[in-house]
Order: C-alpha cells, then structure tokens, then sequence
C-alpha cells in the first residue's frame, strides 16, 4: 500500500498483495494512512485489480461509508470492469466519486 | 381514502410521549446496571419515533434520535452500566425531542430548538463525554440484533409485494455481510446475482449503510441486502446461492405454503413479531373526550334505569318486571365496563418519580433510589390527574427533607443510598398510595415549636398535643409555607394544598414516622368518581346524598343522649361524644313541622360527627356532576347527584362540612375531649344480676346477648361446665365462689353471652335485674379473690362487682392445654 498527501488530500494506492491482506490488517493500515493531520479528500486507486475478493471490498466501500460520515470525500478509481460490477450492485453511492481507470 | 392529517398527528403526538416516558425510565433503570433487553427496547422506541417523524418532516427530532441511537449502540454490548453523566445527556435528548414533538405546529418555534449541540455532544465531538466516543469490541454482534430487529419492520415498496403476490411466490429479504464471505470475490459475487437478474427473481439489492459498521477495529461489518421473489423457499434459495447469509425475513408467503413449523430462527421471529402485531391490533387509541361523553351517556342511562326500576317495580304485569331485572343487570355491567376504559395504570403516573428522585437527590447532594410497587394498578384518569401533583410534592418531600445527606447516614448507621418506597394498593373500592422513606423521620418537637411559633396553635393546645395531634400540624395552613420550615424536620411543606386537593377528590392523606427511622405519607382515594354509591337523606321535602364512603353507621336519636357542651350539640354514642350537626340550621333549610329523628355518624380523614335528618330513604348508585356556580359558593357539597326519579341532590361533603361548621378536629379539640373523657368516665355502665344468691354486678362496654337458657343444656365435663349454645360449646365462667347456702334454691335461667379475642363465655345467672349508670364506689380488700373488682352499693343493695376480664383471662389459661382436646 502507498500513500502520501497533498494539502489536506490523502492519495493512496492499493495493488497485489495488498489484497490478499486480512480484513483487520487492511483496515487498520487505510486507518493509519489517514491520521494526522485533517484531510477534506481521499483518492484511493485499485491497481492492476480486474477482481478482488468481498472482503477487500468490503474494506474499501466501508473507508467510503466511514469518510462519508466525517464530511471526507473519497474518489475511487478502479478499472472499468471493477467499476461496472460496483455500480451495478449498487455500491457506487459509498464513494463520492467513482472513475475508470485503465 | 382520506386521511385525517389532524388524527394522524394528534397520534404520533400520543404516542411519541409514550415512548419517551418509556425511554426515559428505562435510560434511569440503564443507570442501575447493564441490561440488554432495556437497551433493545429503547433502541426500539427511539427508531420508532424517528420512523413517524419522518412522516411529518421533523429533520430535527430525526437527527437527533439517528445520534441518540448511534450513541445508544456503542454501549449496548459493552455490558456497562451508562455513566451519570451519559444518563443526563440521554434524559437531555428525551427532553428535547418533547420540546420538538410539543411544537411541532409551529415552524417558526421549532426551528428555534437547536438539537445541533446535543447530536455533537452524542457523537462524541464535543468534550466531556469521553465514554461515549470509544466503540466496543462487540459492536459486530450488537449490531447484527439491531440489524435483525430493523430490517424486521421494513416497509418494502407496494411493488414488491404485489410482484409476489401475483405470482404467488414468496418474497424474501436476505442479508449478507461482504467482510464475511471467505475468498469469494467480487466477480463471482457478481455472476451469482447476475443469475438471480436473468431469471427475474431479483428486485433490488444494495449495502445497508445505516447498519454498518466502520469503527470496529477488527474490521468493518458491511451487511448486504437482496430483495427477491421466488418460488423456492429462502433456505433452498441460499443452498443455491452459495452465500453465507447473516439472516432472511420473508415479507411475503404464499397461503397454502405458509408452513407455520418452519424451523428456521428467523422465520419463527417473524411470525412472532407478528403475532405481537395481532396483539397490538387489539387495541385502539380513543379521544379522551369521546370515553367521558360515553361516561356521561352510561350516566344517564344508569339513570334512567334507576327510574324504570322504581316505576316497574309494583307493576302488575311481572313479565315487565322481568324484563326491567335483566335490563337493569346490563346496564350495571354496561356501566361497570365503561367506567374502566378511563382507568389508567398507576405506572402512567410513577413513571416520572425515578427521575423527580434522581434529581431532586442531585439538587440536594444525597443519595436517594425509589422503588415502586402496585404500578399495575388501575385508578380514573381523572384521578390520576388529580392526584399527580400532590404526589410529586410528597416524593420530592421525601428526598428534600425526609432523606439525610450520606454522610449524616453513615452516622447514623444507615445506608449511604436512602430508601424510597412508592406502594399502591387496592383496597375496598379506594385506592391506598403511600410514600415510604427511612430519612430522619419526624421531629415532633420541633414541629410543635414551629406550630407554635407561627401563630397556628395556642402553647396550651400544643401542651396536651399527641404525637398524632402534632402530626396534623403539618396540613395547618401556612404551616410550611416559609423556608426557615427546612430548619426543622422540613415536613409539610405545602401539606395543606396536598390534603384539599386530596380531599376535593374525596380522600383523605395522613402522615406518620419515628425520630431516626424514616416517615411515611398516605394516601386513601376513591377509584373512579364518576359513579358514587350514596345514602339518601331527606330533610323537609329537601333530597341530599351522602356518600357511602363517609358512612359509619345510622342512628336513631335518644333525646336522653343528647348533651350540649359548650353551646354544641352532641351525642352520646357508646360512651363517646359525638359531635351533632343540625342539618337543616347548616343547609338554610325553612323550619316546618318536623323532626330530625336520625344521625348519619360520617367519618372523614379529620373529623368524625354526626348529621342530623329527618329521613333516611334509600341507597343508591348517582351520577355525579359538577355543581353549577351558585351551588360551590356553598362549600359543603361536592357535586349534585341526578337521581332514579330524575330529581337534582346535592352530595354532601364530609370534610367539607365539619370544616365549615367549625367543628374542631381531633387535634385542636382537647377541651371537648376532656369533656369527652368526663363523661366516658362518668357514664360506666353495669349490669345486675342474681346468681347463687347475690347480687352481682360487671362493668359493660357494650351491652352483652342475654339468652334464656334450659339448665339441662349446662354440662360438666372433666371439671368445668359448657353449654351448648347454638351447636357451640361455650366454656362457662366458674362463679362458684359466690355460693351461699341457700344458693341451692336458685334456678338457673340465663345465659350472659361474653366475648373477647375471639372467643366466647358464658356466665350463669338466675335473674337479670338492671343495667345501671352510675359512677360507682367501689371497694375492695387485699384478700378479696382477683375475679372480684370490688363490692358496691347499686340500687341500695350490695353487689358484688365481677372483674369480667380477668376471670375470661383465667378461663383462657386453664382451657388452653387441655379443653380443646376434650371439646373435640
């Protein structure tokens, strides 16, 4: 997992293996990645990632409830076949943003 | 249909304080200790409160009950009881979602309400309530069970249902927790769903976002939703799916495949919330001035019944008459049932004192519980309204003033945490509530110096005061009107409002404790006072009632027994004085040929007299209705009455007559109790008799049964003589001591029947002369026997003058080891 700030926006980048991680360890990672100082805004980009399991999801779609609730943005950028499926089931609404990368 | 927005409201109002109230005690039993179940419930009502407001687009009480539940979450699996300081914060909440709900009309007022500093202080933003922003560890399962009860009663769309239903299928909510589905990802998810789609199953799907969790730190739990139709039932359908489920609700089953032994949990929890759904249905909310005017028609129609039964009653035709019982039956039932749709449970009212307690402890820097009993008990509303405020007087009394300060408890031995008792019980068509304390109790010295001091008793009448006299003091106006009253014990602040709103509903309140041990306050009122059983008294054409409750007894007036005492007029009842009011002189009524032949001996809290009348009629069950203007300027009646025979009566009012007749009440009356005591002394009664010879004489309470007796019927068994009176062998009190010689002459004839604890004697005589009143002379010596009182001069005779008491003691004793086994 990457991550570095700009301003008050978190940029963080998840890839192989990071989605093998378990489900706490991936959470408390995201979580330590956003302490500090007060950020307005989180990019979280899912490399490489045509699939990843539910539970890596499910992290990923809780930072966004989570956030939400704190008045933090987070955009995600995922492939479009990613992107598609969470539309598609309905989990596009937990991010602010959800954009297609290639 | 239309629906009437007015009602609507009118019962989300309703019921919103219902809940609240129920919130708020259930939040002050959390402070006691954890409890599961209580914070399940008031999850329940808070969700429910935020449900209905969302009808009536109150983002305000919405917010802050969504904060309040949030708040509540973090607790409710932490297994802790809640801090003091989060109770406050939550009776905070409770109070300022009444305040919302109560203005609810007006946008303006409303908009005013700030709720902004409570839901900050819930979440945990602002500072002071450090508990409350650290989340538990078992936050996952909590949330499953809250999870379980909410998507319970989810109203799913029209469509849905009619979907199912037209294709009769059932129709299954199911949930799944996506942190939980091992390594199944995304895709295959996806594909799974995407063959629900294709075959038309799927209705719609999507993250629960209000139930996930996010600040577990073990991890998020992120249920998921999917709603489907399906001809398969749900456990089939997940067998297929290959998906751990967290749990399914069906909303919909197909009738001749309702299986009601389904076995599966959550099934079975459907059906029995709705089952509770059934159990709800059977009851309404009605206006409370529909029930009163059906209160009032039930009136009329007693009435009416009333009269019929008058009328019908010497008719001829009996088949009428027939028809008049059975009709006259229903209408008591008919009005036996109306009478208890305004009974309310007591709980209505208790409910609030926890919290009274709790604060008014707080105020006062003590340590106070309250413990309440007979909750369940049902009283008129009316009532209960009545009463609500001298209550809360009473109870904050007993914190304020009855309840020491923990440290003067530690002094006295006694739990830091005194000990509030409110009780209620059902008596005899009354009502019994008392107020319990074990506080410092009463300090009946300084209560008498207070009454003194104040103007409110002369120093001679509080020297002969009784402990029971100077409790009275504390219902004297302005008693405890001044602070400098907290100096003393501090009881009776304010009693005497307490006791005349009592009194108005026709009950009574007295006080009662001990130095150091605590004091206690009752309450005695009527249960309803709609309907009220009376005796009716006629004074020259004139009709009055007296209520029943009032009643002691009726009597007929002895002229020698009437005694004036001081220019007032009393009765000489047993050996006590009974004080006598004219009630003609007292009701303005013109003077004709009559006379007042009767007393109706009444009875109230404060005073016990006798009203004087002409004729009694009749008891009977009235209506009671409010006085008109003229008719309270009186002050001696509580209401009218409409009668059988459609006639208006006055109900006189006990306590409000002797207090307007000035008659004195037990406590300020020691001159006429003086008086009283005079004249018991001096008035003793004895009756004469003969027996073996002599005259002999006893002192009597109240006059014994004197039967003739068949000197056959006297047996001897071992060495004491019985006889059989009645089929019940009474022991005989041994008067062989009197024996001359030529006692032998005298034949038997009477039997005195003696009783005393229950039991009964006989005592032998041969000839009953007199019964004598008179003070006596008595004179005794040493070696007389104990059953001899003395020896006296009674009707220029000497008689011996039996000390009855002793010989049934002595009777009792030696009966006691060995005459029940031979009576048997």
């Amino acid at each position: 997992m990457n991550f570095f700030r700009k301003k008050t926006t978190a940029f963080i980048t998840l890839e192989a293996p990071d989605f093998l991680a378990e489900t706490p360890k991936l959470w408390g990672d995201l979580l330590f990645a956003l302490e500090g100082h007060p950020i307005s805004q989180v990019t979280l980009r899912l490399y490489d990632s045509g699939d990843l399991s539910l539970r890596t999801l499910s992290v990923v779609v809780s930072l966004g409830l989570k956030l939400r609730t704190q008045n933090i943005a987070l955009e995600l950028e995922a492939s479009p076949r990613l992107a598609q499926m969470l539309r598609r089931l309905n989990m596009s609404s937990a991010f602010t943003r959800l954009t297609e990368v290639a | 249909m239309e629906i009437n927005l007015k009602e609507v409201k009118e019962s989300f109002v309703t019921t919103t304080r219902d809940l609240l109230q129920r919130s708020e005690a259930l939040l002050l039993e959390l402070e006691r200790g954890h409890n599961a179940e209580h914070f399940t419930e008031m999850l329940r009502a808070i969700h429910t409160i935020k449900g209905n407001a969302g009808i009536f687009e109150l983002e305000g009480v919405i917010r802050l009950c969504h904060a309040f539940e949030t708040f509540l979450e973090r607790f409710q699996s932490g297994g802790r009881a809640l801090s003091a300081g989060q109770i406050d914060l939550g009776l905070t909440v409770l109070d300022r979602l009444r305040s919302l709900v109560a203005v609810m009309d007006d946008p303006h007022t409303l908009a005013g309400i700030p709720t902004d500093d409570l839901i900050a202080q819930l979440s945990g933003k602002q500072p002071g309530l450090p508990e409350a922003a650290a989340g538990g560890a078992g936050e996952p399962r909590a949330s499953f069970d809250r999870l379980r009860e909410h998507t319970k009663k989810l109203r799913l769309p029209e469509k849905y249902l009619e979907v199912a239903r037209s294709k009769n299928r059932y129709l299954i909510f199911l949930v799944v927790d996506l942190a939980d589905q091992g390594e199944l990802t995304l895709a295959q998810f996806y594909a799974k769903l995407l063959t629900l789609h294709k075959s038309g199953n799927l209705l719609s799907l999507g993250v629960l976002r209000k139930e996930s969790i996010t600040s577990n730190p073990a991890g998020p739990f992120l249920p998921y939703f999917v709603i489907l139709h399906s001809e398969a039932k749900a456990e089939s359908l997940i067998q297929t799916l290959g998906l751990k489920v967290l749990l399914f609700h069906y909303f919909w089953q197909p009738q001749e495949r309702a299986e009601p032994s389904a076995q599966n949990a959550a099934v079975a929890a459907q059906q029995e919330a709705q089952r509770d759904h059934h159990v709800r249905d059977t009851h309404l909310k009605v206006h409370l001035d529909l029930l009163n005017s059906l209160i009032d028609i039930t009136g009329e129609i007693v009435l009416t019944r009333n009269a019929l039964v008058r009328r019908v009653e010497h008719a001829a035709d009996q088949s009428l008459n027939s028809f008049a019982k059975k009709l006259s039956y229903l209408v008591s039932d008919l009005q036996d049932k109306v009478m208890k749709t305004r009974l309310q449970k007591l709980d209505v009212l208790f409910h609030r004192f926890p919290r009274l307690v709790r604060e008014t402890a707080q105020l006062t820097g003590k340590k106070a519980e309250l413990h309440i009993e007979g909750g369940d008990i049902e009283i008129d509303k009316a009532i209960i309204d009545e009463i609500a405020d001298p209550l809360v007087h009473i109870v904050r009394n007993a914190v304020d003033h009855g309840i020491e300060s923990p440290a003067e408890r530690a002094v006295a031995g006694k739990n830091e945490t005194g000990r509030i008792i409110l009780q209620a019980q059902a008596r005899e068509g009354n009502i019994v509530i008392r107020v319990a304390d074990d506080g410092k109790g009463l300090d009946l010295e300084k209560i008498r110096n207070t009454a003194i001091s104040k103007g409110l008793i002369s120093r001679e009448s509080a020297a002969h005061a009784t402990a029971a006299d100077i409790t009275e003091y504390l219902f004297l106006p302005g008693f405890s009107t001044k602070s400098e009253v907290t100096t003393i014990s501090g009881r009776g602040v304010g009693m005497d409002v307490v006791r005349t709103n009592i009194s108005k509903l026709g009950g009574s309140v007295e006080i009662a404790g001990e130095p150091g041990r605590g004091s206690v306050v009752t309450m005695v009122i009527p249960q309803t006072l709609s309907i009220l059983t009376c005796l009716t008294v006629e004074i020259n054409g004139f009709r009055f009632v007296i209520p029943q409750q009032n009643i002691v007894e009726v009597v007929q007036i002895d002229a020698s027994r009437l005694k004036n005492i001081q220019n007032k007029l009393a009765y000489e009842l047993r050996q006590r004085l009974l004080p006598l009011i004219e009630t003609d002189e007292l009701l303005e009524i013109p003077k004709g040929e009559y006379a007042l032949p009767f007393i109706v001996v009444v009875r109230t809290e404060k005073y016990n007299y006798g009203l004087m009348v002409q004729t009694i009629l009749d008891t009977e069950e009235v209506v009671v209705k409010p006085l008109p203007q003229f008719g309270q300027d009186r002050q001696i009646f509580s209401g009218a009455a409409i009668m059988g025979d459609g006639r208006i009566a006055p109900i006189l009012d006990a306590a409000l007559i002797g207090r307007h007749s000035n008659l004195i009440a037990n406590v300020e009356n020691r001159q006429l109790g003086r008086v009283r005591t005079q004249i018991a002394e001096a008035t003793e009664q004895h009756l004469l008799f003969r027996v073996h010879g002599r005259n002999v004489a006893f002192r009597v309470m109240a006059l014994p049964r004197i039967e003739a007796i068949d000197p056959q019927s006297i047996e001897t068994i071992v060495d004491r003589q019985v006889v059989n009176y009645r089929n019940e062998i009474i022991p005989i009190l041994p008067t062989d001591f009197l024996r001359n010689d030529d006692s032998s002459r005298q034949v038997i004839k009477n039997l005195i029947i003696l009783q005393a604890e229950g039991r009964r004697y006989g005592l032998l005589a041969s000839e009953i002369l007199d019964i004598v009143e008179e003070k006596l002379v008595l004179r005794r010596e040493a070696a007389d026997r104990s059953e001899i009182e003395g020896y006296a001069i009674i009707n220029d005779e000497t008689a011996i003058v039996l000390n009855i008491p002793m010989m049934m003691r002595q009777a009792a004793a030696a009966a006691t080891p060995q005459l029940p086994g031979v009576m048997v």
